[in-house]
């Protein structure tokens, strides 16, 4: 009973205590809730943004009933029999198969869109979009002639929207469509899926049917058949296990021209808001760290300043854990305020935002925020505050009563090997260094949180640097060309020599690549292969390239997949047909998400395939390619359609990356402004006293101003650095683990001046003038209360 | 005919307190004297040390003028206050108040750099002299911490009168001293006014109150008395301690 009432005595100290401190020190209180909110409110809110995209996913392929696996043909491949064999499959619980018409190219708002795309005609399983995206609308109008419904991946994709016309190139000729509204395909709509589908109405589709079947020939088709299938309750197969067996079995995928799993769809489809979020959340980490060191350099700016304060409490028989108690209450109260404040403004916030994804997912985003997830993360917070705060208040321990009331604290200058003379001709700026070097320990963990903000500052400047970049790009195997060319036939070696010599007439080619893409069984697994004239084009990440006609290269992802190495034989099947094949290196490709590989056209053809090589070229030069391209569409009309490529990327990419760029920097700013602020307090509060001494001899505030902020642009000077260095040395680990899930597995980075540049002088001139405007007390202050105080 | 340097004339300084406003100086007129050497005594709390700071623009005066080769320094903006206070007047703290990251050498030389016209090399060599006139040349290398606190008050005098100042204020100088650095800084002070130095001074202690040659006693804010001595001898400590004692005493100090 004594020991709880002394408990509750004990308790009541420190709340009394507590109490006045948060009054005494309100900024210290607010800055470390203001942190926390910042941190709460952006976890939680890219949480709820990434899991809303999730579950707007996973909820429209619920809606849908979308098959387990989805596989297109060529109408001719896709027999009766093998309907059959599927059908009687015991794996399998339904199938169901259709038609469509094969548009190869798509132009909308002058933006060309070239994957293989299918139109077909709408039936009782179409759904439209609501145009607030709110969810589906009820009704799906019955489209007339010249109307058509696209998936919002492709209006991202072309940067079109509803109501604009899309003209579609088939073998039956050229159409014109206006779109009358967005299709809600959560299996192929994201703008990361290449195939797209189309709905058209029943007129247009017969009229566009019959002149494609008048065109088709044994080399030319445009009417193909998918097939959806649903695997039986009762098969326990994974969705990728199940493709692969079936395909075993009956050889129904190796026929098609391509498959895709409901499980393959969601993961291409919720990839860049898996990446994106990651991204963030390692910034927010790193937020996290920066939290953690504000409050142990806060802490300890405390203990050096309340020094004898302690050691008043000490002597009135408080004991070192009732002080550390004090602050371990003030700072994690602080730290709780601050996040359950940033919680309740999250919410909304990720309601507003949740679906900023859209353009890329193309489904509506379900409101959904993972508590779970969130309780944990703020355990770990606390957690590592608590810890925080226990080692930073360990020197309170050390602390004399009689010592700290005799007035014997320990000397916070020292000397210090830096020191520089006083200079006459830079005064301001000696004294300033000097200050610098003679309380550096108080600038640690300004270089430690400047250190941090660079270098993820830097890291995104090289991401968004790289893939703008064509260098860059190229140099890790994503082919990045000014022109391509699509053929018309097949191209023989002469056309090709006929088409570079043109193009050579006006520029010159840096690098070109003919290639094509194609489906292809690898080990019985359906997977995208990419037969070049020549593979020694691509960059090699361990190897050689193929040389000979039983030679593969393959990406490291499918490598780790199948458990391969190089020199392992496998196999590789085209439309029935088999052979055996060398894996003589591995390259990186972003297709498919990394999982491709490369032979030989020669290799290629071996085993049948036919299929009409693709030329891209990289110019030396740019200037010329629109006039390059309109030469070679006239010359070769015949032969080729050539294309300009304007953009590295999509833009629907380049938004999220500026918008995470921007959140980046925004961020970096308000974290500089908040921890300056802070820093600068307790700064203030310790070299009052000089400053009111510099003052009375003759310093102007404006100097002494100048020069307070001159030591924080140092000290965020050192932080950058370290921080560069740190970038320059991690950015390409980071950013390849960050982009595993995208191809990515050798991250090349590229450092422009801008990418230092730029951060680097965010930060420091964002201390530079947060310093100066912090200090403005120096001015409000009459020497008098300066000294005195 | 004494000249004056600074006078002042109504002066008040009132402080915000509990709500209200508490006066601590109240219509002070006085006047400083060229190459005098004036004390300002009183118990604690008279507001000797308020007075000195408004006097020596450290501190703005709430009411009066304090006239300054003819302008009033109240009224002055703060990069003319610092000019003041660099060129023309000397300060010197009770607590010494040297910049700890500084050697006493650099303590001292700093204010002396502030003169845009006068050469670096010029600046080093008059600090030297002062050092050297204070018996701290020897350890000018030193920090602040490193020093007793006699020197580092010797090295206050001399960053006080690195720049030649017109005026030299000090708050207290010996109130923080034992008895020999007492001596020796007063010694200082009295030989800087024999050549010449206008010096006003703040203190309670009567031995270093005898080294001036005008005492004016302040009472809650106002001046009451003042008494003017003949010129500082060595040796007449002791009847210059009776004639101020008596005179305090009548003042019932």
């Amino acid at each position: 009973m004594a020991y709880l009432v002394g408990m509750v005595g004990g308790a009541m100290e420190i709340l009394t205590l507590l109490r006045a401190n948060i009054r005494h020190k309100k900024g210290s209180f607010l800055s470390v809730a203001l942190l926390t909110l910042i941190i709460a409110a952006s976890a939680v809110t890219i949480l709820g943004i990434k899991e809303s995209a999730f579950q707007g996913v996973y909820a429209s392929h619920e809606r849908m009933a979308t098959p387990d696996l989805w596989i297109e043909y060529y109408a001719y491949k896709l027999t009766d029999d093998m309907i059959s064999e599927v059908k009687n499959d015991k794996r399998v619980k339904t199938v169901k198969v259709g038609d469509y018409l094969i548009a190869g190219k798509g132009i909308m708002n002058g933006n060309e869109y070239t994957n293989m795309t299918m139109m077909m005609e709408a039936d009782a399983g179409t759904i439209l979009l609501k145009d607030d995206l709110s969810g589906v609308r009820d009704d799906v109008p019955k489209l007339k002639k010249g109307e058509i419904y696209v998936p919002q991946g492709l209006l991202s994709n072309v940067q079109g929207e509803v109501g604009q016309k899309i003209t579609l190139t088939t073998l039956g000729g050229e159409y014109e469509f206006t779109v009358k509204g967005v299709l809600f395909d959560p299996y192929l709509g994201a703008a990361v899926i290449g195939w797209k589908r189309y709905c058209i109405s029943e007129e247009d589709y017969k009229e566009i049917q019959t002149r494609i079947a008048q065109q088709e020939t044994e080399e030319l088709h445009g009417i193909g058949k998918y097939m959806e299938i649903i695997k039986s309750d009762d098969c326990p197969l994974t969705l990728a296990q199940f493709r692969r067996q079936l395909n075993k079995d009956t050889g129904v995928v190796d026929m098609g021209v391509g498959s895709l799993t409901r499980d393959m769809s969601i993961y291409y489809t919720t990839l860049f808001p898996q990446i994106i979020s990651s991204i963030l959340m390692v910034f927010i980490m790193l937020l996290l760290a920066i939290v953690l060191i504000v409050t142990v350099h806060s802490i300890s700016m405390e203990v050096e300043s309340n020094y004898v304060t302690f050691g008043v409490l000490k002597a009135q028989g408080f004991g070192t854990g009732r002080i550390r108690a004090l602050f371990m209450a003030q700072y994690l109260l602080a730290e709780f305020l601050g996040a359950i404040l940033g919680i309740a403004i999250s919410i909304p916030l990720a309601a507003a935002l949740a679906n900023m994804f859209f353009a890329i997912i193309a489904v509506p985003a379900v409101l959904s925020v993972p508590f779970w997830l969130i309780a944990i993360l703020l355990a770990i917070l606390f957690v590592l505050s608590a810890v925080s705060v226990f080692l930073a208040t360990v020197k309170i321990k050390r602390i004399s009563p009689v010592r700290a009331i005799s007035g014997a604290k320990e000397e916070i200058y020292f000397d210090s090997r830096l020191n520089l003379p006083i200079s006459k001709k830079m005064l301001s700026a000696s004294l300033a260094f000097r200050q610098f070097t003679s309380a550096k320990r108080r600038y640690l963990g300004i270089f430690a949180i400047v250190g941090i903000l660079v270098f993820f500052m830097m890291t995104i400047n090289v991401l968004s640097h790289t893939v703008n970049s064509k260098s860059a790009s190229e140099s890790m195997g994503l082919v990045a060309t000014e022109i391509d060319v699509s053929p018309k036939r097949q191209l023989t070696e002469e056309d090709f020599a006929e088409i570079e010599k043109e193009i050579g007439r006006h520029v010159k080619i840096e690098k070109k690549y003919y290639y094509t893409s194609s489906y292809f069984s690898f080990e019985g697994e359906q997977i995208m292969c990419q037969p070049y004239k020549d593979p020694s084009v691509l960059p090699l990440l361990k190897g050689r390239a193929p040389m000979y006609e039983n030679e593969i290269a393959v990406s490291p992802i499918l490598l780790d997949e199948f458990g391969l190495e190089i020199g392992d034989e496998v196999i590789i099947g085209w439309e029935g047909e088999k052979g055996r094949y060398l894996i003589t290196g591995t390259f990186q490709l972003m297709n498919d998400a990394g999982r491709c590989f490369v032979v030989s056209y020669e290799g290629a053809s071996k085993l049948g395939y036919d299929q009409w090589m693709w030329g891209c070229y990289s110019l030396e030069n740019d200037e010329e390619t629109e006039e390059v391209v309109d030469l070679l569409n006239q010359k070769f009309a015949d032969v080729i359609e050539a294309r300009a490529n304007e953009s590295m990327m999509d833009e629907a990419y380049q938004v999220v990356i500026l918008f995470m760029q921007i959140i980046i920097y925004a961020f970096s700013l308000l974290f500089s402004l908040i921890v300056v602020h802070m820093v600068c307090a307790k700064a203030f509060v310790q070299e009052r006293m000089d400053i009111g001494v510099y003052k009375a001899i003759g310093f102007t505030a404006g100097k002494l101003r100048l020069q307070f902020a001159v030591r924080f642009l140092t000290a965020a000077a050192i932080g950058s650095c370290l921080g560069a260095a740190a970038s320059y040395a991690f950015s390409a680990r980071i950013l390849g683990m960050l982009l595993y899930g995208v191809g990515i597995t050798s991250f090349k980075t590229t450092f422009g001046l801008l990418t230092f540049l730029l951060p680097v002088s965010v930060v420091c001139a964002g201390f530079f003038v947060f310093a100066y405007l912090s200090s403005r007390k120096v001015k409000e202050v009459e020497v008098r209360e300066l000294v005195q105080s | 005919m004494k000249q004056t340097i600074l006078s002042a004339r109504g002066l008040c300084k009132s402080f915000a307190h509990n709500g209200g406003q508490l006066h601590v100086l109240s219509h002070i007129d006085i006047d400083l004297y060229e190459g005098e050497f004036t004390v300002i005594m009183g118990a604690s709390g008279s507001g000797k040390s308020t007075l000195l700071y408004a006097l020596s623009g450290m501190d703005r005066a709430t009411a009066g003028e304090v006239l300054y080769g003819g302008r009033d320094i109240v009224k002055m903006k703060e990069k003319e206050l610092a000019k003041l206070r660099h060129s023309d007047f000397g300060f010197i703290f009770q607590q010494m108040h040297l910049v700890s990251n500084l050697t006493l050498f650099e303590n001292v030389a700093v204010p002396g750099y502030l003169d845009k016209k006068r050469p670096a090399a010029k600046v080093r060599e008059r600090t030297q002299q002062l050092l050297e006139k204070m018996s701290v040349s020897h350890i000018k290398d030193h920090l602040p911490s490193q020093v007793s606190g006699g020197e580092q008050q010797r090295c206050a005098v001399a960053r006080a009168v690195i720049n030649n100042p017109k005026a030299l204020f000090a708050d207290e100088p010996t109130g923080a001293l034992n008895r020999k650095n007492t001596t020796d800084v007063l010694n200082l002070l009295t030989e800087l006014n024999r050549e010449g130095q206008s010096v006003l001074m703040v203190t309670h202690d009567l031995r270093s109150a005898i080294r001036g040659k005008r005492i004016l006693y302040l009472e809650d804010g106002k001046i009451i008395g003042e008494l003017t001595l003949p010129d500082y001898k060595a040796g007449d400590e002791k009847s210059r301690e009776t004639q101020v004692n008596a005179w305090l005493t009548s003042l019932e100090w």
